[in-house]
């Protein structure tokens, strides 16, 4: 399935690989993502994946392989948000979401009501919740209109409640504004419920792509959904076992 | 007033009735607010008057029992004056304009000198905090000179400028120059890496990246070292002002003591007291206002 009018941009990754050292952590990942296309990246720890999110963020060089944007602008905007909310404490919550604009406060502050934030413009990031902060954190990046949306982990730190209704904020706004994204999670069944197509990475590659065919929203008690959630969780604790003993 | 007690589960008949006491539980009470609001409001005000109160009752007590110990002749004037004769050498002072002229000079030397060493702090401890390159050439040799004792140097000052007004401003300055810089530093270092890099891949360049996140970042640590340069500026200048001055509160203490005038040695301890504490509480207002974000000094903190 993609997304009713398809926006966002086309990323190709071609043999990217990263070593630190000795160690490979990346191992020559091909990798074509259409435009608008929501895709999920689960794994266990330390296979990869932040790495592969930090490579196309530009944060990281890679070691080997090219990373490519097709993208009408000249200068394409990338936003990535962190498991940390990486709020600027001394700035007030509007002022997080203009970080880096000028003049476009009216702009922060509808996106902040649709985030759900409405009337804590003033507010220092000190006194909200880990779920409001990373609800600003969406604001900030969503402002920018982001041809390319990477999260790495955005909701791994907050509780069950929090999450879930996080996932359903992005889902809505994604729904109205469709773009291409790159989620990295844990959570198998996050990757499920938002994502169009979940990769699975093992120790430097992707070892499976599963695209999810199913209608939106999804239900999280879907039976074909939780066969694949069984199905992936058995990948992911074979492939940690087989890491444990190699 | 207990009559109109709100009933609580407990005082229900059915609880007060004799029970069986094989099931009767000792009850603890941890939280009982649920009677007489006027009784916590009032308490409140009490408490904030108290805050006010509190801390002027230990000084202004010894001073009252020092005056008393004074006026029975129990402390000789000649040892330790009077709180009233001290106030009256003030008064006598400012009749001949003397006290105002001596404040004036001393408040000046401290604001030059404090002013030139807490500025070329900042801006060391911008550079070497911010270049890794001026860290290399820079922080050894200063963290070096950082340990020779400042006033050490008040012999070869003398040597060098003689005893006119560039020495004394120039030991304040070196004196300020160290906490700020020390403390900019390491303030910029410690920035959290992961805001840096936030700040980059929202766009911010080089100059953007130290207005919106290392400077905020770092403020508390450069406040601090402020208000530590101020204390030590004072010091220094007391130091300064004891060689061969001619005016300032140092030579107001050089002159009273040679004509055994204690009660003037008190009072420019006084006034140095009260201008450290002036600097003190100016700072921190400032700490406050800047650091209003920060959980330390949020609204109802304890400084």
């Amino acid at each position: 399935m993609t997304h009713p009018s398809s926006s966002g941009e086309r990323l190709s990754l071609r043999g990217v690989g990263k070593a630190f050292g000795e160690r490979t952590v990346l191992h020559a990942v091909d990798l074509e993502i259409p435009a608008g296309q929501f895709i999920a990246l689960i794994g266990a720890s330390g296979v990869g994946k932040s790495t592969l999110l930090r490579i196309v963020a530009g944060l990281e060089p890679p070691t080997s392989g090219r990373v490519e944007l097709h993208s009408r602008h000249a200068s394409p905007d990338i936003r990535m948000m962190f498991q940390e909310d990486r709020l600027m404490p001394w700035r007030t919550v509007l002022r997080n979401v203009t970080l880096g604009l000028r003049g476009r406060d009216d702009e922060a502050r509808a996106l902040l009501a649709a985030v759900g934030l409405a009337g804590r413009d003033n507010d220092y990031p000190v006194v909200l919740s880990g779920g409001q902060r990373q609800r600003v954190g969406l604001a900030r990046a969503l402002i920018h209109e982001p041809e390319l949306l990477l999260l790495d982990e955005p909701f791994g730190a907050l509780d069950a409640i929090t999450r879930a209704s996080m996932q359903l904020l992005l889902e809505g706004l994604l729904a109205r504004r469709p773009r291409t994204v790159l989620l990295v999670t844990h959570d198998v069944e996050e990757a499920l419920v938002l994502a169009d197509r979940v990769l699975l990475m093992r120790e430097g590659r992707i070892a499976r792509d599963l695209f999810i065919d199913r209608e939106r929203p999804r239900h999280r008690g879907d039976p074909e959904l939780a066969a694949l959630k069984e199905e992936l969780l058995e990948g992911l604790v074979s492939a940690q076992a087989a890491q444990a003993a190699g | 007033m207990s009559a109109v007690l709100p009933r609580l589960p407990s005082d229900s008949p059915a609880s007060s009735k004799p029970s069986n006491s094989r099931f009767e539980s000792r009850v603890t009470v941890i939280a009982d607010v649920t009677d007489d609001r006027t009784q916590r409001v009032s308490t409140r005000r009490a408490t904030g008057r108290w805050r006010l109160v509190a801390p002027w009752i230990l000084p202004v007590g010894l001073i009252a029992l020092w005056q008393y110990f004074s006026a029975i002749g129990r402390l000789p004037a000649g040892i330790l004056p009077a709180p009233s004769d001290v106030l009256r050498a003030a008064w006598l002072l400012a009749e001949r304009g003397e006290l105002q002229r001596d404040v004036l000079v001393s408040l000046r030397r401290v604001a030059i000198g404090f002013a030139t060493g807490a500025a070329t702090g900042l801006v060391l401890g911008f550079l070497v905090g911010l270049s890794s390159l001026a860290h290399g050439l820079l922080d050894r040799s200063l963290q070096m000179v950082r340990t020779i004792p400042h006033l050490a140097l008040v012999p070869l000052m003398i040597l060098w400028f003689g005893i006119g007004e560039e020495p004394r401003v120039l030991l304040v300055a070196m004196g300020s120059l160290f906490p700020v810089y020390i403390n900019t530093m390491s303030g910029i270092r410690s920035v959290d890496p992961k805001l840096i890099e936030l700040g980059r891949s929202y766009g911010l360049g080089p100059f953007g990246l130290i207005v919106s996140v290392v400077l905020p970042g770092a403020l508390a640590p450069i406040l601090t070292g402020i208000r530590y340069a101020l204390g030590v500026a004072w010091l220094t200048l007391v130091v300064g002002e004891t060689i061969a001055s001619r005016d300032g509160i140092g030579y107001m203490v050089q002159n009273a003591r040679e004509l055994l005038r204690t009660d003037v040695i008190l009072l420019a301890i006084v006034l140095y007291a009260i201008a450290g504490w002036l600097a003190d509480s100016i700072t921190r207002g400032i700490e406050r206002r800047l650091l209003r974000w920060h959980p330390n000094y949020a609204k109802g903190a304890a400084r």
